[in-house]
């Protein structure tokens, strides 16, 4: 039995540790159960499954030796995406009425619509943030959130424009000022939390990166122009598009490492009361992840390719001893079944080995400073937030089920 | 039955604190005994919250208090004794009702889709205002030669006035704004734009072996102006995307299923509208005093139908039921008296086959 699962009720002013199940028993029912009944439904089971899912992943976080409690109810999910619908009508007729309208000035009015949505996602996900905190519990004290989700949505698109207009040199400072101000709008219980992340902390690990696509986009052009050149020759064809490739590779494999650098900085900055979080996160954490589901992926793809490949040399060897038409309906009934299991499997997967793997690298890699101190922690009055943020960032397409870190 | 011990912590619900206890199962009753602490809890009224076994975390369904234990025998001992441990926690049971009310919900958004949708697209069509849909035309123009990739506008001058004179013939009773232009293509093919702009790709004319055969395509997008059908299948492919899109939300392939369904429904509406626009060409032909069934042998000619694929998802009739239904309205029109002449001399037809030809060079 894993250690870290176990009550640690004879140490109790220990540094307490976050753990997460090891062994994830039951997830892939949920999420095939899941997928399945989305399906089915189309789509409209997804608020009961994300409900599923966040149970499972809160229940199987412990801190302290003490499981998270996630309360929310898919009812909820489907009321607020009806309500975020209505809402969002005629915000949508208006927007493509004005397309319509301006045909002419295609600019003004994509520019307005992307404002519009980007004002309303950030307003979504602070407001969806809301309702997944005033849900979670914690040995029954409930966590909440307060502050604007407006205030929020402006305090993010002014970021972004700094960010634009730096050629994006502040993205850590724009990446610490929202984190502020979510953590410092986060209650557990009438305990406020308080951040100390500051941008500065995580600049040389962003500025590595930005070097880096600045450096790429210099030497695409630098290629493209040597490729208006060397057209038709042997440099044009094949050596220029596969320097091309290796240029452009290290810019998405650089940004695990500055997600891991941030997480780091980020969740140590945060304070509750006398009680610090300590993350040691590194960036193989972040990796492993990703380099996991890269490889279950593969293997999958050679499982399938190899059934397919003996499913099709049985048909050739069988020749016509049956009928064309019933070889036909068996080959047809084989590869749907094929698909399903690729389509199935490669979600398990996602869930399994991705989500899964992402959300323990944070919590096996984070600590309470001091535990004695929890104990002021005191339950407080407050009531349960509405689920129009989460219908709303649902409706829009941002945010996830299972958005991790706090 | 012998009662069953075990080391728990205990917690209050309203502080954090965690305080050690022994637990003590008995007689259908959980003691949970501590410093300054002793509770004694009925076994039916316990709830256990999501843990992953064998941690367990089990109190009253009343009271926020809760003890927290890691131990096999106790945690299946209460399973075996609680028969609510874990009731109105899960959302079993919600299931079922959950699968059916969506799948009915479902199929009544996509029965609005399929049948809402085009209702509503026909009742607005026509109250879209003439300037706003001549700027949408123009919008789409422009796009379309974009997609076309820009050919060059035919318009040498005899030619232009030949078809001129065909669409002055044709489109009796149009809308004033009506706009024919001849864009140089290798396709075979006329399309209706909103604000009643009508693209005639150059091929159509050269594939044509007469002029009541390109006549006849001409008065069929004027079915399609007359009947403002690019302006409602704006509206309803717009629509029912929106509709799907909800419906269908954040899965795998979601936007695929979308183009697909919007596809399939559109689809029947304007294999309806292309019969109409068939049915309006032969009549406008007729008037005109053309061979209203020529449009029938250009079909036959040019838009075989080159296999069986899905019907529902075709936008167009099959071109043997187009071409049959053109021949038997032509056949039941009246015929014209003094026999019949083609609706252009040959001087001006071969003008209109000329239109593409740049001036330059002749």
């Amino acid at each position: 039995m894993d250690v870290r699962n176990t009550v640690s009720a004879e140490r109790p002013e220990r540094g307490g540790e976050i753990a997460f199940d090891q062994s994830l028993a039951g997830l892939a029912g949920i999420v095939v159960k899941g997928f399945l009944l989305s399906l089915a439904t189309s789509g409209i089971y997804r608020f009961w499954y994300a409900t599923n899912l966040r149970r499972f992943f809160w229940s199987r976080t412990l801190v302290d030796g003490s499981p998270a409690a996630y309360t929310g109810r898919g009812e909820d999910l489907f009321v607020g995406f009806l309500v975020a619908i209505v809402v969002l009508a005629p915000i949508f007729a208006g927007l493509s009425a004005l397309s319509l309208l301006l045909p002419d000035s295609p600019v003004i009015a994509y520019g307005l619509g992307f404002v519009a949505l980007f004002l309303l996602g950030q307003f979504a996900l602070y407001r969806g943030r809301r309702y997944r905190a005033s849900r979670t519990l914690w040995r029954g004290i409930r966590l909440g959130q307060d502050g604007s989700g407006l205030v929020y949505a402006v305090l993010a698109a002014g970021w972004w424009i700094v960010v634009l207009a730096t050629f994006g040199l502040a993205f850590p400072f724009m990446r610490a000022a929202l984190e502020r101000y979510r953590i410092r709008h986060t209650l557990v219980g009438t305990s406020r939390m308080e951040s100390r992340a500051r941008g500065l902390a995580v600049l040389p690990s962003w500025l590595l990166i930005w070097a880096v696509v600045v450096g790429t986009v210099v030497a695409l052009t630098i290629l493209a122009m040597l490729g208006i050149h060397a057209r038709g020759s042997r440099l044009g064809e094949v050596v220029l598009p596969i320097l091309t490739i290796l240029v452009t590779l290290p810019v998405p494999a650089l940004y695990p490492f500055y997600r891991a650098r941030e997480t780091r900085a980020f969740l140590s900055a945060i304070r509750l009361g006398e009680v610090r979080l300590v993350s040691q996160m590194k960036a193989w954490d972040l990796y492993r992840p990703y380099l996991a589901y890269l490889v279950q992926c593969l293997k999958l793809g050679i499982l399938i390719t190899v059934a397919a490949a003996i499913v099709v040399v049985i048909m050739m060897v069988s020749g016509d001893a049956v009928a064309h038409s019933v070889r036909f309906a068996i080959g047809a009934v084989i590869v749907v079944a094929l698909y399903a299991w690729y389509l199935v499997s490669s979600v398990v997967l996602y869930v399994r080995v991705l989500k899964a793997g992402l959300w323990r690298a944070v919590a096996e890699t984070t600590r309470i400073s001091d535990v004695a101190a929890l104990a002021a922690i005191v339950a407080s009055a407050g009531g349960m937030s509405s689920s129009l943020g989460e219908g709303m960032a649902d409706a829009l397409d941002v945010g996830g089920v299972l958005d991790i870190g706090f | 039955m012998t009662a069953l011990t075990g080391a728990g912590r205990y917690f209050d619900g309203r502080t954090t604190r965690p305080v050690p206890v022994s637990l003590r199962l008995e007689a259908g009753r959980l003691e949970v005994s501590g410093p300054d602490l002793r509770r004694d809890w009925n076994g039916l009224d316990l709830r256990a919250e999501d843990a992953r076994p064998p941690l367990m975390r089990v109190g009253p369904a009343d009271t926020p208090e809760r003890v927290e234990f890691s131990d096999e025998a106790l945690a299946a001992a209460l399973e075996a004794l609680c028969p609510d441990l874990h009731a109105g926690a899960a959302t079993e049971g919600i299931t079922l009702k959950v699968t059916l009310w969506s799948m009915a919900a479902g199929i009544a958004l996509l029965g609005l889709a399929a049948f809402g949708v085009p209702v509503l697209a026909d009742a607005l069509a026509p109250l879209v205002p003439v300037a706003v849909e001549e700027r949408i035309g123009a919008a789409t123009e422009k796009q379309i030669g974009y997609l076309l990739g820009n050919p060059a506008a035919c318009s040498a001058p005899e030619g232009q006035a030949a078809l001129d004179r065909l669409v002055t013939e044709l489109g009796a009773g149009l809308p004033p704004g009506l706009h024919v232009s001849v864009r140089r293509s290798t396709t075979a093919n006329a399309l209706t734009l909103p604000g009643a702009r009508v693209i005639v790709l150059s091929d159509l004319i050269a594939q044509a072996q007469s002029p009541d055969e390109f006549a006849g395509v001409l008065a069929h997008e004027f079915g399609h102006v007359a009947a403002r059908d690019p302006t409602r299948a704006l509206i309803r492919s717009s629509g029912i995307a929106y509709l799907l899109g909800y419906l269908v939300g954040d899965l795998a392939g979601s936007a695929v299923i979308v183009a697909l369904g919007e596809t399939a429904l559109s689809a029947g509406y304007s294999r309806e509208a292309e019969r109409a626009a068939d049915a309006y060409s032969v009549a406008a032909m007729t008037r005109a005093g053309g061979d209203a069934s020529a449009l029938a042998i250009l079909l036959d000619r040019i838009a075989a139908d080159t296999g069986e694929d899905l019907a529902f998802m075709r936008s167009h009739p099959f071109t043997r039921d187009r071409a049959a239904a053109i021949r038997a309205l032509a056949a039941a029109a009246p015929q014209p008296l003094e026999g019949r002449r083609p609706i252009l001399d040959a001087p001006s037809w071969e003008a209109l086959k000329a239109i593409c030809a740049a001036p330059a060079s002749r």
